[in-house]
């Protein structure tokens, strides 16, 4: 990889180049052009003279054309190299022409003089233009590098202008790290470019920050919940053993510990549900079943702890209702709901499942008569380790991850989920499945 | 050493009750804030375990208030969160120490021990009284080179009162220290304990090291004394 300066650089110097060597040739070509032009000038005008003359000073010479001849060539003052006078292929006088310069001219006239035809030239080798564009070349090509060299230094420092701050943006991202992502790119002075692209830099650090944070806060949640369960298998079990016990005391030691270690291993199983359904790991067992079924299922399942409450389960599964889906994940779905309804409704109260299907898809709504959630809260139980007001803590047995994980299968199944409540008389999950889940 | 323990999780105060209360501490459990500051103005503690995440009142609030209302005793903080910022939280808040956890449960004896040492007069580990020697790591009790077994409570008194001895302690401050609070000022369960304790110290021909006061209470002195 070449620096971009560098490349800059060069780009700025081929165009200078090519720049500078199109304006040497044109000068050097328009140059000649107009030397040649004035040199045909003058050798017209000086063979227009000559032509004048010549008639005359036959005259004055009594037709001696030779005579004549060499009388125009001394009087003229000439500019051009030589003048030749001819009768016909003979030289009367003067210089023929010798030598072909490279401007080389020469300018021609008839001239009539004692019934005779003459042939008049004047003409010039053109070395003064040779000698003067020489001149102008020389010029040029010393000027050029020079130029080059200047124009090269100035594409440098502009490209460093240029460039300076997006080296202070790479050496500011250089320094940030996970744990310094709240740190945002500082521009003293940029253009609009460099301005927008420090912008889109920093809302993608505000957005990596923020999924920082919440991964961050996650595992300090997780690693919480995690640790009470373990500090009380550790110190359940340290306690017993420190000295000898009857049987009673041991049993009753186990059952604490094989209680919350089934605690534990339900909170891992549900950590590495989200965990997996975040990597997107998650395949979608799907298969045709009875949704209706497996409501009813579920509602079983969860009347005994109901009953040892006193809430009472009712449970509206309806007619046959064929669905295809994860039939586990499903479950999952209806019996966290369930589970959730009845642990927040207090003795006398109710919870109703039903289900329902419609023509834009299937419903199941879970309703208690329960503690309610407060609106500020409502939008929020979703989340992870979320609990709702100060009621509901661990003492509870949940641990905040039911409802995310709700709302993360009814999201597999293209459904949604949502929640509406009422502080003190209750709350209504409704999930809703388009057509074909 | 009187114990005030603020747990809101049943189960972890549970074995911590357990465990100190084998380890001869009085041990009074609290379920939240509120009742740790009452428990904390009406009784006299030794040492506080804290709990940092309580319904309602955080440890932090708890550890904060009491240090305002004037309590001296050492206050370890126990928590399940262990990142710097919460340590420091905590310590900033008022308290000596901070365990995470889970714990071992000698780990958080030692610490307790550790506390104790530094609260006050600074304590040596082992005590002393004639030929009496009481370790109070390991709880070891020796007259004479000669094992003494002791119940907890046992232990808990005679640490008691050889930690003030040459001093007369009255029973009021002994209940205060040795017994938590489901003590019973109507009985005479520590001239219960205090008769028990030196059937088993002075057995075997030892001198007497637990005298009575009458009318004030106990005192332990190696220096036989006149009056009983």
């Amino acid at each position: 990889m070449r620096s971009l300066r560098a490349q800059l650089t060069a780009a700025y110097l081929v165009f200078f180049t090519l720049l500078f060597v199109a304006f040497g040739a044109f000068l050097y070509r328009e140059l000649a052009r107009s030397l040649t032009a004035r040199l045909d000038e003058t050798l017209a005008s000086e063979a227009d003279t000559a032509a004048v003359l010549f008639p005359d000073e036959m005259h004055e010479m009594q037709g001696d054309a030779v005579a004549a001849a060499r009388e125009v060539i001394g009087e003229l003052k000439l500019r051009g190299d030589a003048v030749v006078i001819r009768d016909g292929g003979r030289v009367l006088a003067g210089t023929d022409r010798t030598k072909a310069g490279p401007y080389d001219r020469m300018a021609v006239r008839q001239v009539e003089a004692g019934g005779r035809a003459y042939q008049l030239a004047v003409w010039s080798a053109g070395d003064e233009i040779a000698a003067e564009l020489a001149v102008v070349q020389r010029v040029i090509f010393v000027a050029l590098p020079v130029m080059l060299a200047i124009a090269a230094l100035g594409g440098y420092w502009l490209a460093a202008r240029g460039l300076r701050p997006l080296e202070s943006m790479a050496g500011q991202a250089r320094r940030i790290t996970g744990s310094t992502l709240a740190t945002r790119i500082q521009l003293d002075r940029g253009s609009a470019e460099v301005e927008e692209l420090a912008a889109v830099f920093n809302a993608l650090l505000a957005r990596l920050d923020h999924s920082f944070d919440t991964m961050r806060r996650f595992v300090a949640d997780a690693s919480h919940e995690l640790r009470t369960p373990v500090a009380v298998i550790r110190g359940e079990a340290d306690v017993a053993l420190s000295q000898q016990r009857s049987a009673g005391e041991y049993r009753e030691s186990l059952a604490i510990v094989l209680d919350e270690a089934r605690r534990v291993s339900r909170l891992i199983d549900d950590l590495l549900n989200l965990a997996r359904a975040d990597a997107g790991h998650v395949a979608l067992h799907g298969h045709s079943f009875y949704l209706n079924e497996l409501v009813a299922d579920c509602c079983k399942s969860v009347e005994s702890t109901a009953a040892a409450k006193g809430v009472a389960v009712e449970c509206l599964a309806g007619a046959d209702l064929e669905f295809t889906g994860d039939e586990a994940l499903l479950r999952r779905l209806a019996l966290n709901l369930l589970e959730n309804a009845v642990r927040y409704t207090p003795a006398g109260g109710k919870v109703s499942a039903a289900l329902e299907q419609n023509g834009s898809g299937v419903r199941l709504t879970v309703a208690d008569t329960g503690v309610g959630i407060a609106p500020e809260d409502a939008a929020r139980v979703f989340e992870r380790f979320y609990r709702a007001g100060e009621a509901r803590s661990r003492k509870d047995g949940g641990f905040g991850l039911g409802l995310a994980i709700v709302k993360w299968i009814a999201e597999a199944h293209s459904g949604t989920v949502d929640c509406a409540s009422e502080v003190g008389r209750g709350s209504k999950f409704t999930v809703t499945f388009p057509s074909e889940g | 050493m009187r114990v005030l323990l603020v747990e809101d999780e049943t189960r972890v105060a549970g074995f911590v009750a357990r465990g100190l209360r084998e380890h001869s501490y009085a041990v009074d459990v609290a379920g939240d804030g509120d009742a740790a500051l009452y428990q904390a103005a009406v009784e006299h503690y030794d040492l506080v375990v804290l709990d940092v995440m309580l319904p309602g009142k955080s440890g932090h609030a708890v550890c904060r208030e009491l240090r305002a209302s004037g309590f001296r005793a050492p206050i370890l903080m126990l928590t399940a969160r262990d990142s710097i910022d919460d340590r420091v939280a905590g310590l900033d808040s008022g308290a000596d120490d901070y365990l995470v956890k889970p714990f071992d449960f000698k780990e958080l004896l030692a610490r307790l021990r550790a506390l104790s040492r530094r609260s006050g007069v600074p304590r040596a580990e082992m005590l002393q009284a004639a030929d009496l020697v009481v370790n109070t790591a390991s709880h070891a009790v020796t007259r004479a080179g000669r094992p003494i077994s002791l119940t907890a409570k046992e232990y808990a008194l005679l640490e008691f009162l050889l930690l003030h001895r040459e001093r007369v302690v009255g029973r009021e401050l002994i209940a205060q220290h040795v017994w938590d609070e489901s003590f019973d000022a109507f009985t005479n369960i520590i001239d219960v304990y205090v008769k028990r304790l030196r059937a088993k110290i002075e057995a075997d021909g030892g001198s007497r090291l637990i005298h009575t006061r009458r009318g004030e209470g106990y005192i332990l002195s190696a220096e036989p004394r006149g009056r009983e």
